[in-house]
């Protein structure tokens, strides 16, 4: 019986050390993975002066917008407008979501990839033709300006207005024309992202 | 004790099932539904064209004939495209690198919706979605 008692206490203090042991370990690893701050260019909230502002709030999306997915809507007070009005973003399970004209979606909300800009380009008619395509998305507060490189060296820039950037291509232009995007901060570091859209097999259509 | 080192296991075991439950990836299909397809197209290969044929979504599947919401999910990081198209040309498209799932909406008409990896290399899963509605 005593000898019983004796390994059923070892028994309890072997356990209680691995779990003491794991547990420190398992702390520390958090904390030490906890100790990075977030990038000032990953496209999180903190990152977004607009979408912390009460003079950017929006109480609902305009008629003619096209809603978020049902899934990723905005919960009352937190929409906000970026840009000159011509998007509108919140934040949702911690990303930032956006919609603007025919496109939306939510963020990349890694903390610590250096983003600066997100990159959307899109085309509201036909190709070459009726409204010009834009290159546009979110920029981080760090941003200062963007720039649009055709296949054919052409240049086009902005600069963000409320965390919003868009850039018009020449209306002969098509989406899979850019060749490259690059955001540069305010300390002059240059963020550069290369562009390779293929146009759709037009035999793919029916 | 042996309670006690009982619960400790067990403690462990759904830990470890809980965090396998919550990366694993949802697998994708079509389905057809009230005369109308939501096709989720599940991509192991990386085709270039993920929607080729589950996602036409030409007036044989929608009662309208019309679609309105053409929505893709992708590892963010890679270039990716929807596209509504049909044999006069794309009537509207958006690419996109670091939004995760993007979609684009409108009425062009009788289209194919149509999703695209851009990114120039194998992905380990796309979905992509067609509704005839805000969705």
């Amino acid at each position: 019986m005593a000898v019983r008692r004796f390994l059923s206490r070892r028994w309890f203090l072997a356990a209680a050390l691995i779990l003491l042991v794991g547990g420190a370990g398992a702390a520390s690893g958090v904390m030490r993975a906890g100790t990075k701050p977030p990038s000032s260019l990953a496209l999180i909230p903190g990152n977004f002066a607009a979408l912390n502002s009460s003079a950017t709030v929006r109480p609902a999306l305009p008629s003619q917008a096209p809603g978020p997915a049902p899934g990723y809507a905005p919960s009352a007070g937190t929409l906000h407008a970026l840009g000159h009005g011509n998007a509108f973003a919140w934040i949702h399970n911690s990303a930032v979501c956006w919609t603007a004209g025919i496109a939306g979606g939510c963020a990349d909300p890694s903390p610590l990839t250096e983003h600066g800009i997100d990159i959307t380009l899109s085309d509201a008619d036909l190709s070459r033709q009726g409204e010009p395509a834009q290159v546009s998305g979110l920029a981080v507060d760090d941003v200062v300006r963007i720039t649009a490189t055709l296949k054919d060296g052409t240049t086009l820039s902005a600069t963000p207005a409320n965390n919003w950037y868009e850039i018009t291509l020449p209306t002969d232009a098509a989406t899979w024309d850019v060749a490259r995007v690059t955001a540069e901060t305010s300390s002059g570091r240059i963020l550069s992202q290369d562009v390779r859209l293929d146009a759709p097999a037009a035999s793919q259509a029916p | 004790v042996r309670r006690f080192l009982i619960i400790v296991a067990l403690t462990g075991a759904l830990s470890s099932f809980a965090l396998a439950v919550g990366v694993s990836s949802a697998r994708a299909s079509c389905s057809s539904n009230n005369g109308f397809v939501t096709c989720q197209y599940w991509n192991a290969s990386a085709p270039t064209y993920c929607c080729n044929s589950c996602c036409v979504a030409w007036n044989t599947y929608s009662p309208s004939g019309y679609w309105y919401t053409d929505k893709m999910w992708r590892p963010v990081n890679n270039w990716a495209s929807v596209y509504w198209l049909n044999s006069t040309g794309v009537h509207g498209n958006v690419s996109n690198y670091g939004t995760n799932p993007f979609w684009t909406k409108g009425s062009w008409g009788y289209d194919i919706g149509y999703c695209e990896n851009d990114s120039g290399h194998s992905l380990s899963s796309v979905t992509c979605q067609v509704y005839n509605w805000d969705a």
